[in-house]
C-alpha cells in the first residue's frame, strides 16, 4: 500500500496502520539519528520521538509534497535541535553490520570501523546545515530536490552548500592536501590511503 | 561548451542522478576541460570515503513497539467521530428548535380549527408576528424618550 493511502486509512481512524509506516521508515530515521548523535541510544530515542510526533501531527501533513519528504524534515529539525542542546557526552564504537560483511583480518575490519567512526565523527563536527546536507546526499541518497524539499531552501542552494560541505569535510579528514595545517583528525595516513 | 563548473552539478554528475542527456552532455564537456576532470577526480574521492563509511545500522524492535504503545491509536477515529457527532447535533437542534415553534403555534390555533373560523387564522398569525415586534418598537420608543431627557436636561441646566 502507498504512504498516501495509508496516511488517508490512519486519519479515517484506522491508528493501527501506523504500524506500517514505522516498519518502512524507521530504520532510515534511526540510521540518520545515528549520523547526527553518534550513539545508539540516542538515535533510539529520536527515532521514536519523531515517529510519535509525526503520528501527532498527521492530521497537518498537506499532501503537496512527499511522506518520506515531510518526516525527513520533522527528523532533520528534530535532530538539529538535539545537537543544539546536547553535545555527544560519549562517542561510542559501534560495530557495522555491513563493514563485518567485508573480507579481510580482524585488525582490517578493526581499522575500517575506527575510520568509518572518524569519518561521522567529522561529518558530525560540520555546522549542521552542511552536516545534515552530507548525510542526507551520500548518505540517504535523497537528490538535491528532496534535500530542498527537506530543508525548505532552494535547490540551487543545496548545491552550493554540498558543495562546501564536501570540501569542509575534506579540510577535516586530509588537512594537508586542502592546504591546512592543523592536526590530521585521522592520524592514520597510511590506512587513509587505502580509503582513498 | 559551457563549462559546469559554476553549476555545482558534478555531485550529481558523480552519483549519475542526471538525466542521460546531461549526463552525456557532462561527460563530453570533461574530455576536453583538465580543470573539471580534477574536480570530478575529488569528488569522487569524497565520495567515495563517504560511501565506504555508510553504516547499516537494524534498528532495534522496541522502538516499533514503544511508538505503537505510545500513540493513541483512536485519536483520529476520535477527531471524525467528534465532527459527524457535532454536525448531528446541530441536526437535532434544529429539528427540535423548528418542532417547538410549531407545537407553540399549532396551540393558538386550535381554537379557530374547533369552531371553524378559519378566516381568523391570517388575522391570529399576523397578531403573533406583530405583537413582539410592536413589543420591540415600544420599548425602543421608550429607551429613546429617556436618552432624549436625560441629555437634555443637564444642557438645560448649563445654559442657565
Amino acid at each position: 500500500m502507498q504512504d498516501d493511502e495509508l496516511i488517508k486509512s490512519i486519519l479515517k481512524g484506522n491508528g493501527e496502520r501506523y504500524d506500517d509506516i514505522v516498519e518502512r521508515y524507521q530504520a532510515g530515521l534511526y540510521r540518520t539519528a545515528f549520523y547526527y548523535t553518534q550513539n545508539v541510544e540516542d538515535a533510539r530515542d529520536i527515532t521514536q520521538e519523531v515517529l510519535i510526533k509525526a503520528y501527532n501531527s498527521l492530521a497537518g501533513f498537506k499532501q503537496d509534497s512527499t511522506f518520506s519528504t515531510w518526516l525527513y524534515r520533522i527528523a532533520v529539525n528534530h535532530c538539529i535541535d538535539w545537537c543544539r542542546r546536547k553535545k555527544p557526552l560519549l562517542e561510542e564504537s559501534t560495530c557495522f553490520d555491513n563493514l563485518r560483511d567485508e573480507e579481510g583480518s580482524p585488525e582490517d575490519l578493526f581499522l575500517r570501523q575506527e575510520i568509518a567512526s572518524e569519518v561521522h565523527a567529522a561529518v558530525a563536527s560540520l555546522p549542521t546545515i552542511y552536516s545534515t546536507i552530507l548525510i542526507l546526499y551520500y548518505f540517504e541518497d535523497f537528490n538535491p530536490q528532496q534535500i530542498a524539499d527537506i530543508m525548505d531552501t532552494p535547490k540551487r542552494t543545496v548545491e552550493t552548500r554540498l558543495f562546501r560541505a564536501r570540501k569542509m569535510l575534506r579540510a577535516k579528514l586530509y588537512p594537508a592536501s586542502s592546504g591546512g595545517d592543523r592536526h590530521d583528525l585521522l592520524s592514520k595516513p597510511r590506512q587513509m590511503a587505502q580509503l582513498r | 561548451m559551457t563549462c559546469y563548473r559554476s553549476q555545482d552539478k558534478w555531485h550529481s554528475f558523480v552519483k549519475k542522478s542526471l538525466n542521460e542527456e546531461e549526463l552525456k552532455g557532462m561527460a563530453n564537456h570533461l574530455i576536453h576541460c583538465p580543470e573539471c576532470r580534477a574536480i570530478v577526480s575529488v569528488i569522487q574521492e569524497t565520495a567515495d570515503s563517504l560511501a565506504k563509511s555508510r553504516v547499516i545500522l537494524s534498528p532495534p524492535a522496541v522502538i516499533k513497539i514503544n511508538v505503537m504503545l505510545a500513540i493513541d491509536k483512536n485519536k483520529y477515529k476520535r477527531i471524525s467521530s467528534s465532527h459527524l457527532f457535532e454536525l448531528k447535533n446541530w441536526g437535532f437542534s434544529m429539528v427540535a428548535g423548528g418542532l417547538f415553534l410549531l407545537a407553540l403555534n399549532l396551540a393558538s390555533w386550535a381554537p379557530n380549527f374547533e369552531s371553524g373560523q378559519v378566516a381568523e387564522l391570517n388575522n391570529q398569525i399576523g397578531k403573533q408576528i406583530a405583537l413582539p415586534f410592536d413589543k420591540i418598537s415600544q420599548a425602543a420608543y421608550a429607551a429613546i424618550v429617556q436618552l432624549e431627557t436625560i441629555t437634555t436636561t443637564p444642557q438645560k441646566k448649563t445654559s442657565k
